[in-house]
């Protein structure tokens, strides 16, 4: 096992015609995982998080800065002397070759013998619950049973530095996904595996990862815990893509009254204190134009708070999920999400309150998207 | 009713094929009988479809000798052009097997400048008809020595079967994931290693049918042989004129050399056919 370092790493690709239009997939990358640790490169799709991940296994060629494994810069190395394991999201399983043979296919480049092949293909296969399918065609397996056996093929090599993912669990039903999730994350643990784990779900992200790696449109949003990434986005985008259902976003404008600052929505102030609004008159914002973040989690509906703010709002729809309802009102045109436990008893066109505490909200800067903190 | 009228369909539909099989098959049939007819027979009017069948027509054409008895015949060394039609043609189809596997790889999977210009030029060879190049080729051949040799004649087939081989797999090898390849090389293989592990066996049975339609349009090629041989290179197709003779036409001799020369194209794709069929839809299925 090793650490991956992605150093100032870019990926751009010439346009068709000419080089006139350069296309940047990723933009100066940077990050570090630590040995055993399991990194999640979280975006949406076409964010530049599989380019990422294809250059370090070594499939796509670094435009730009510099990769190392452990000590070793592996810019130059040719993918199969890089000591990667991978799986795919297609799961790329050899269709003529049986599931054993599938999985020993990296074992045998390494021209292990037979009585030690079969030994470790029998203990990966126990712990991924294969082994009554080793004698099939790929052909012949479920999707579920496909991406175990591509798991199988990633995690029988022991000799892997990094364990690279990308997109192993997409395409699996939701039962499936959970139970794999929590099959992947104590294989990890067990085998104090190092793993660079590509998705777009954050709820993937955020119940497995040790570290989370934010993209979005080819450059690093933010890196940190799953618990940094919920409770203290770095920027607009990272607070709306972390958290379902989605922070609702009010846009504001920064007004003093006397000594005293609040941001104004709609006819509500909010208090703003003054060292925050120190630093937000030095924040590049011409416009005046600020939003505050609210977690839909972080609002109760119907009733007031103390320390904090009550809005009067219309409910627009109320939607029951079970264990927990998601009540839409309306603010002036302005829709916000409130997360309530149980069952809501709010009727829609009925008038209501919102309320959430000062602690609870988030300022960005809606120009730049930056997020306005002590 | 329902039953009645799916009975009628089938009915109808059984006829029509056999109205197509008579239709297709009919000119093999009179081809055969004419092979196994007497030179009387096969010039009588109204055609005869019962007389008594002769083997002398095949033998004659087999043994090559001049036939003594009741009829005359041209003296032709059909075995010997059966051979030839199969050294060229073998070595036609290797020739673009080995130049062509390559060549439908790296357009399946590489990009370079010009790729596309370069693909749709080796098809267009295809689009021009033989003869418009057949009488500069005929030159240069004669300038070059390669006029009536083995490797002039495996050259110039090899224009008509490579361009066809390279098109047909390349669809194949895009047919191929990327991925399968991506995920062999990190497990520690070379290129080469991915080719021959990954790509070559799940390619066989494209090749395989590649290779035997590349064989059947070589073996029934007549221009290039016809024009670009000399007698000792010549194939079965152009051969088959050398039993027009001056007095008259040697029809039952023309025939069961007709019928030997369509031999191996026919047992090769009866024996290959679900091979074939599956090569030809290697892509299709999946889509």
């Amino acid at each position: 096992m090793a650490e991956v370092r992605v150093e100032h790493v870019w990926k751009f690709y010439q346009g068709e015609k000419g080089a006139a239009q350069r296309v940047e997939a990723v933009k100066d990358a940077t990050f570090t995982c630590n040995d055993k640790e399991f990194l999640c490169l979280l975006g949406p799709s076409g964010c530049g998080k599989t380019s990422t991940l294809r250059m370090i296994a070594g499939l796509e060629k670094i435009s730009q800065g510099d990769i190392y494994i452990g000590e070793k810069r592996v810019n130059d190395l040719l993918p199969k002397d890089r000591m990667l394991a991978m799986s795919f999201e297609s799961y790329a399983l050899y269709p003529p070759m049986t599931i054993y043979e599938n999985i020993a296919f990296p074992l045998r480049a390494r021209n292990w013998s037979e009585d030690r092949i079969r030994e470790r293909i029998k203990e990966v296969s126990e712990l991924l619950e294969i082994q009554d399918i080793l004698s099939f065609r790929p052909a012949k397996l479920s999707g579920g049973e496909q991406q175990r056996v591509s798991l199988a093929r990633a995690l029988v090599r022991e000799d892997a530095q990094v364990t690279l993912m990308d997109e192993p669990i997409s395409h699996l039903d939701a039962q499936l996904k959970a139970r794999l999730r929590i099959d992947l994350k104590r294989v990890q643990r067990e085998w104090g595996l190092t793993v660079i784990y590509v998705t777009h779900d954050q709820l993937e992200a955020l119940s497995m990862a040790d570290k989370v790696v934010v993209m979005n449109l080819g450059e690093i949003q933010q890196v940190g815990t799953p618990e940094d990434l919920y409770q203290k986005p770095a920027n607009l985008f990272v607070a709306g893509f972390i958290g379902e259902p989605p922070m609702n976003f009010l846009p504001c404008s920064l007004m003093k009254d006397k000594d005293h600052f609040y941001l104004q929505f709609s006819q509500f102030r909010f208090e703003v204190d003054s060292d925050i609004a120190q630093i937000m008159s030095k924040e590049n914002n011409p416009k005046n134009s600020w939003t505050l973040g609210v977690r839909p989690a972080d609002m109760i509906v119907g009733s007031s708070i103390s320390d904090g703010y009550s809005l009067k709002a219309h409910v627009f729809s109320v939607e029951h999920l079970g264990e927990s309802s998601v009540v839409t009102v309306d603010i002036d045109g302005q829709q916000i999400l409130i997360e309530v436990p149980g069952l809501s008893s709010e009727k829609e066109g009925d008038l209501t309150l919102v309320s959430f505490g000062k602690e609870k909200a988030h300022i960005f800067n809606a120009l730049t998207g930056k997020v306005i903190r002590k | 009713m329902n039953g009645e009228r799916l009975t009628l369909g089938k009915v109808l539909f059984a006829v029509g094929l056999v109205l197509i099989m008579l239709w297709t098959i009919f000119p093999l049939y009179w081809v055969f009988n004419m092979s196994i007819q007497t030179p009387i027979d096969v010039i009588s009017y109204p055609p005869k479809f019962v007389f008594d069948p002769t083997l002398e027509n095949y033998s004659v054409v087999l043994l090559g000798k001049s036939w003594l008895g009741k009829y005359e015949t041209v003296q032709t060394d059909f075995p010997r052009y059966f051979l030839n039609s199969l050294i060229v043609c073998s070595g036609a189809v290797i020739l673009s097997m080995l130049v062509g596997v390559p060549a439908a790889y790296s357009l399946a999977r590489y990009n370079f400048r010009g790729k596309e210009n370069f693909a749709f030029t080796l098809l267009s060879f295809r689009f021009a008809p033989g003869l418009i190049v057949i009488i500069p080729l005929f030159i240069i051949f004669r300038r070059i020595g390669f006029y009536g040799t083995y490797y002039g004649m495996i050259f110039a087939y090899q224009l008509l079967t490579l361009p066809f081989s390279v098109w047909l797999m390349r669809g194949f090898f895009e047919d191929i994931p990327a991925e399968l390849e991506h995920a062999a090389r990190i497990d520690g293989y070379s290129w080469w290693g991915v080719f021959r592990k990954i790509d070559l066996p799940l390619i066989a049975p494209g090749i395989a049918a590649t290779a035997i339609l590349s064989f059947i349009f070589a073996w029934n090629e007549f221009l290039f042989g016809y024009i670009l041989s000399s007698d000792a290179t010549r194939p079965v197709t152009p051969s088959l004129m050398g039993f027009i003779s001056y007095e008259q036409v040697l029809w039952g001799q023309m025939a069961a050399a007709a019928i030997i020369t369509l031999l191996p194209s026919v047992i090769l794709a009866i024996f290959i056919q679900r091979y074939l069929v599956r090569g030809l839809t290697f892509g299709a299925v999946k889509g």
